[in-house]
């Protein structure tokens, strides 16, 4: 049996604005098992930043938390007290920030700044014990030793990335965060930023929850996925199940828009724009861009059909299906 | 050969060097390193300049554009060098060569209603006799790249997703009916949803309008799809070029070897090459790779 490191219940993440509230994250909930390599996809605006925010328990106001669980290796994290928030951060769950340039302070050292984390969280070191230590977290994120003595400035962008993984599992944490992490990177070294989090994952036996939107790379990386569409979940699954046999409409356009380099062919994107959040359509909130659409979808809005315990999608299709089969 | 009348335009051993001095230190930077190339007129085609950032790809763009000069070589357009151009003729290169850029957000004045981005290009280039002739140009070419007016025109740029905007600039480029459009990276802002959408409004004007396209992009993904040939960059020089099939199915430069063995495949059953291989692939470039 593998052991459930991340839980989250019927989840809901309001921001407030002056004509209503907005729903970034609606209802949401399903669960991280260790060593699980968790890639959570979904358009700008989909919700994906506002619920790794929400796991770190970073919503800021206006953004609030109506209702809802999060659990963490047994921890209720929106009941903690402040202290204990601070210590829950970076030793239990860390963040691997999408712009690294501005994540790290440009006027102090990477090995200062990594020591500051260090130290706030109790962990006092000797000089030789802290190179020691910052020798070793650069040999795991594939960085010269040296690096510890450099400014920011003094790095390139998949370096700077590499250092805050190397921040992010300073701690040892049980989950680590990546949120888009090579969005403003080449392939090239997007690939090897990637083999980076792999190798962290090994030597350490962290989770990780990579969010993004980029299908090539999640299908590279990840054993499971999350597909979220206006705030929640439409479909959850193993990677390999999902690109062969995507069961939510929404998954199958997304996958099957990707351009690759095998055949040529007319590019179908996905019609319509996505929803607003603060008026977000009835039913289905996928049903005015889907293809698929028939009678319930305007009304209804679709159970999540189960699939197995770790698997399910939520789609009118599946009860359609059934009647035909019946 | 060819005639020469049919090239449009020729960038013939063009160089790019930037200098920055400090008060001790002089250190130049060859952002483009000799590349020739030519855009017939007869023949329109859409050709991809693929590359890592710092390769120069966005360089060459505002080369071709003319937002830059060159420091070395010269370009021609219709046989004319640019230095040599009249104004008249200066007129007539600026309308036959326009931009998409990458960035959809920065490009708008949020001051104006997305129209004026419409009515200053027909003012300037005197495309219309009049303002109903100008609106039905202005719809046309919103509809054409998948739009519609009713919820485009009369807007403010803050009021449309970032797909819009791109949609919108493809239009406004489409819409002065140019020779060469260079869209540099159009759709690495956009969400991955709407590239498809914008790629294939891309592609279908050039086979509308017979358009030639330089499309400047580091995802060979998206220019397999759309180009015909493909001009790899790599520290400011081509370093292989030719039909997209033939370079992306055949790469004989380890860069290119290197690119596409990176190209995150949407298939979880084709992985990546073991790391080994691609440290193997590394070792044999005989320049670092920007990181």
């Amino acid at each position: 049996m593998s052991e459930d490191i991340l839980k989250i219940n019927n989840l809901f993440v309001n921001y407030k604005t002056r004509q209503g509230d907005v729903k970034a994250v609606n209802n949401l909930s399903f669960t991280l098992e260790k060593g699980d390599k968790f890639g959570l996809v979904g358009e700008s605006g989909s919700g994906k930043t506002t619920l790794a925010n929400a796991i770190l328990r970073m919503i800021k106001p206006p953004g609030y938390i109506p209702s809802g669980d999060i659990f963490l290796d047994g921890t209720d994290v929106l009941n903690l007290s402040d202290s204990d928030l601070r210590k829950f951060r970076s030793t239990s769950v860390a963040i691997v920030p999408q712009a690294a340039m501005n994540a790290l302070n440009p006027v102090r050292r990477v090995g200062q700044q990594m020591n500051d984390a260090f130290r706030d969280h109790g962990v006092k070191l000797s000089k030789s014990d802290l190179n020691y230590r910052l020798g070793e977290l650069m040999e795991t994120v594939g960085l010269r030793s040296d690096v510890p003595n450099l400014f920011p400035h003094e790095l390139s962008g998949g370096m700077k990335q590499r250092v805050s993984i190397a921040m992010a599992v300073s701690l040892n944490p049980t989950l680590i965060i990546a949120d888009e992490p090579t969005s403003a990177l080449d392939v090239v070294v997007q690939r090897q930023v990637i083999d980076t989090l792999d190798q962290v994952k090994e030597k350490y036996g962290a989770t990780i929850l990579l969010v993004g939107h980029d299908m090539g790379l999640m299908a590279q990386f990840s054993n499971r996925l999350g597909i979220m569409y206006a705030g929640e979940l439409v479909e959850v699954g193993s990677s390999d199940k999902i690109f062969s046999k995507p069961n939510h409409p929404y998954t199958e356009i997304l996958i099957s828009s990707l351009p690759d380099t095998k055949t040529k062919r007319k590019l179908v994107g996905i019609p319509g724009l996505p929803p607003t959040l603060l008026d977000p359509p009835t039913g289905c909130k996928f049903h005015p861009r889907c293809p698929k659409v028939f009678d319930p979808c305007s009304d209804l809005i679709p159970d999540k059909e189960i699939i197995d315990n770790k698997s399910f999608f939520s789609c009118h299709l599946a009860s359609k299906n059934r009647a035909k089969v019946k | 050969m060819t005639d020469k009348s049919s090239v449009l335009l020729e960038l013939s051993n063009v160089a790019k060097v930037f200098t920055t001095s400090g008060i001790f230190d002089k250190s130049e930077l060859r952002a483009v390193d000799t590349i020739s190339l030519k855009i017939e007129d007869s023949k329109p085609k859409i050709t991809a300049l693929a590359g890592e950032s710092g390769s120069g790809k966005t360089t060459l763009g505002k080369l071709i554009l003319g937002l830059l000069s060159p420091t070395e070589g010269e370009i021609f357009y219709r046989s004319k060098s640019l230095y040599d151009l009249n104004s008249s003729e200066k007129k007539q290169y600026r309308q036959d060569v326009q931009a998409i850029f990458q960035d959809p957000f920065s490009v708008y004045n949020p001051f104006y209603k997305v129209d004026h981005l419409f009515e200053a290009p027909i003012k300037k280039f005197k495309i219309t006799k009049n303002k109903d002739e100008a609106r039905q140009l202005i719809e046309d070419s919103i509809e054409t790249v998948g739009l519609r007016v009713s919820e485009t025109l009369g807007r403010y740029p803050h009021q449309l997703s970032g797909g819009q905007r791109q949609r919108i600039m493809v239009a406004r480029a489409l819409m002065v009916k140019p020779k060469i459009i260079v869209a540099d990276e159009p759709v690495s802002m956009v969400d991955a949803s709407l590239r498809a959408t914008i790629l294939e409004a891309l592609r279908t004007i050039h086979e509308k309008e017979n358009i030639s396209m330089i499309y400047i992009t580091h995802d060979l993904n998206t220019a397999y799809q759309i180009a015909e040939d493909i001009k790899i960059m790599y520290h400011g020089e081509v370093v292989e070029e030719g039909g997209v099939d033939d370079v992306i199915n055949n790469p004989k430069h380890p860069y290119t070897q290197l690119l596409i063995n990176c190209i995150p495949k949407p298939n979880p059953k084709e992985k990546w090459i073991e790391k080994k291989k691609l440290q193997e692939l590394i070792s044999n470039l005989d320049k670092p790779i920007i990181e």
